[in-house]
């Protein structure tokens, strides 16, 4: 699995090294998957809600009033109509590749597994959702879903009853009808909304919007989709003629050959293994995780950013239990905690300055590795650098191998995410040999903690606590953000601030 | 790289992402049917007969019962096997058998299946058991029928005047 994962992850990478030079890693459209299905969404409920206004939801009246918007009302139904289904194609694929991109970087297991798991029947739903809506139009298209659907159903033992006579003696009913129509407009929406409040339940600080530039570009593009190929119907159901040629939507639609094929028995096997192989894929192997992060009372003054800054909502802030002066202090919800370490770095009692010779002990951390041991590998290794300029990286274990970096003028410091760098340690380093800092982490805008370098970026600017001292030149620190395959960039980078640094002091 | 060029990459990524919806939002076209094709659809709701007469119990057989179970007759529930054979044109096309549900299997046979059928004229018969029998039929249908592309011709059953019946 591991290698399929690598695998899987290069080729990942590679694509969106390619999106990155073109759109810029802020707007990346990889990096905002999540925000992306959740705007077609929007796209789907506001041209459904304008569909729905001219829809008749009748056996007899249906088609004509979709063939009505189509035609007639064309330049605001038709485009509406249009909308509505390029944009459900839309998040099919965006669902996909958020899929493919949270497996290939290994953000599918331990805590993270809940997410991947709640994703799954997501998915289903919103295939669900888009299939009933096929069924509305009650064209040809219509009732070869409605009848090969019946018989997926009618398949299954234990449901009495055989819904495929509902379609059989010329004319459904009123009453079934709308009961898809129900199903379509409030059943399963209401279901998908509970879903998709699950599957982002354990995330903290959601994006649940794209980018605007991104936003306005995949709008403009669905549109004008929706005025080259505007969506149009098969012919008029009619219950005493099989259809020949359909055009299925491959999106939503391509179980219904398999039915026809290999029969409802294989399509359900089918369906059903590929649905419980997703589901259990966190377990295929699981990972074994580290010890989670520890709150060292009275360590803490209980400030809070370390609750702001976890990327998983793990941390929450009750009141104060030790009597101590400070109103509130933090509190670990163990199943929510990756063991990244942002929150040692959001601590300002991971000052290395604080303690002078005794062992450092911070607010929070992992028992494992903590700001201690941060502090102590910074002066280990810069105490055993013989070049004259001298250079620390910090790096994260996710991204750049930053360990091959070392040499007689580099020492490197690896930890489980950049986000635990706390910024004083910047200053500490300089304080005690380094000439020069350099920092690494994922790409920008791609951290697999979430918020690593996102917040690293803010702390060293000054724009979120805890912030680089001012004291700290700033010209001395140099952030390098990106993935394994950008390697040979970083040595370059690494060499050239070398270089500088070089030139810096003979002069 | 400039931000002509760039603008341009997004546009060309765009494009790309529109074109697989374009696609794949109706193609490839999928042939349910072939243009010289019609189908036959065998669709019905049956209760088969019973396979086993009532017997009235003796008053032995009466007193080794519960005195809240003793029923003058014990009627068996199971019912027979329904099967269908179809033929087109004298030529036996298909030959369905529909076991009763439930755990007697003493439910009501839903009766499900599809049949290609070529267009032009035919002559569709029909022969179906319901009483366990081996040979012969219970109930039988003869027409002939003339076929247009992609026509359903749903073969079902009468339960009011117990006959077969061909609706297309």
């Amino acid at each position: 699995m591991e290698k399929i994962r690598n695998a899987s992850n290069f080729a990942v990478l590679a694509i969106e090294q390619w999106f990155n030079r073109v759109f810029g890693n802020n707007l990346n459209p990889f990096y905002h998957l999540g925000s992306l299905s959740f705007y077609f969404f929007w796209i789907i409920l506001v041209s459904g809600i304008y569909v729905f206004i001219l829809f008749e939801t009748n056996v007899a009246g249906a088609y004509n009033s979709v063939e009505y918007m189509t035609n007639e009302q064309w330049w605001l139904a038709g485009i509406m109509r249009s909308l509505h289904r390029y944009a459900s194609d839309a998040v099919i694929i965006t669902i996909f590749l958020h899929l493919w991109r949270e497996f290939s970087r290994d953000r599918y297991r331990g805590v993270r597994w809940f997410s991947w798991f709640t994703g799954v029947p997501t998915l289903w739903m919103v295939v669900m959702l888009g299939i009933s809506g096929y069924w509305l139009v009650w064209d040809m298209l219509a009732q070869y879903i409605a009848i090969a659907t019946s018989e997926l159903i009618d398949w299954i033992p234990m449901i009495p009853g055989a819904m495929v006579f509902n379609f059989l003696d010329g004319q459904v009913s009123d009453r079934f009808f709308t009961l898809m129509a129900f199903l379509h407009l409030l059943g399963l929406p209401v279901i998908l909304v509970f879903l998709l409040w699950t599957h982002v339940s354990r995330i903290s600080q959601i994006d649940f919007y794209p980018p605007r530039a991104l936003a306005i570009g995949t709008l403009v593009a669905l549109v004008i989709l929706s005025l080259l190929k505007p969506a149009v119907s098969h012919g008029p159901a009619q219950l005493t003629q099989s259809p020949t040629v359909l055009h299925l939507d491959w999106f939503y639609l391509n179980i219904y050959p398999l039915v026809d094929i290999l029969g409802p028995g294989m399509a359900w096997a089918i369906s059903s293994g590929v649905t419980i192989l997703l589901m259990i894929l966190p377990w295929l192997p699981s990972r074994g995780e580290k010890p989670r992060a520890e709150v060292n009372l009275e360590h803490c003054n209980g400030c809070g950013q370390c609750a702001k800054d976890c990327p998983y909502g793990a941390i929450t802030m009750q009141k104060r239990t030790d009597g101590r002066k400070y109103e509130f202090e933090p509190r670990m919800e163990d199943s929510l905690c990756t063991a990244c370490g942002i929150c040692t770095g959001s601590c300002v009692s991971s000052s290395p300055f604080r303690m002078g010779k005794e062992t450092l002990k911070t607010g929070i951390e992992m028992p494992w590795y903590g700001a201690n041991d941060l502090r102590e590998k910074t002066k280990d290794g810069l105490a055993a650098l013989t070049e004259k300029s001298k250079i620390i990286v910090y790096g994260c274990e996710n991204s750049l191998g930053v360990d091959k970096l070392k040499d007689k003028g580099t020492a490197a410091v690896v930890m489980p995410c950049i986000g635990m760098l706390p910024p004083s340690l910047l200053d500490y380093a300089l304080k005690n040999g380094a000439d020069g800092v350099f920092i690494t982490g994922c790409r920008e805008g791609d951290c697999f903690q979430r918020f690593g370098n996102r917040w690293t970026n803010a702390r060293i600017t000054g724009e979120r606590e805890p912030h680089m001292l001012k004291r700290t030149p700033k010209e001395k620190v140099v952030v390098f953000w990106g993935a394994k395959s950008e390697l040979k960039e970083l040595n370059e980078t690494l060499k050239d601030y070398r270089n500088g640094l070089n030139e810096g002091a003979e002069s | 790289m400039n931000n002509i060029v760039r603008y341009a990459l997004q546009g060309i990524a765009y494009t790309v992402f529109c074109l697989i919806i374009f696609y794949l939002s109706t193609a490839p076209a999928y042939n349910y049917l072939q243009p010289d094709q019609a189908e036959i659809k065998l669709a019905f709701k049956h209760a088969s007969q019973r396979l086993y007469a009532c017997k009235k119990l003796t008053r032995a057989e009466l007193k080794k019962l519960p005195p809240n179970m003793r029923k003058p007759k014990d009627c068996p529930r199971e019912r027979a096997i329904v099967q269908v054979i179809i033929n087109l044109d004298g030529k036996k096309i298909a030959d369905e058998k529909f076991v009763p549900p439930g755990l007697h299997q003493d439910a009501t046979v839903f009766a499900y299946s599809k049949l290609p059928l070529p267009i032009g004229d035919h002559v569709l018969s029909v022969e179906m058991r319901d009483s366990g029998r081996e040979e012969g039929h219970d109930y039988a249908k003869q027409e002939h029928i003339s076929i247009t592309p992609g026509q359903a011709v749903v073969i079902g059953f009468d339960s009011v005047n117990q006959e077969l019946t061909f609706t297309y």
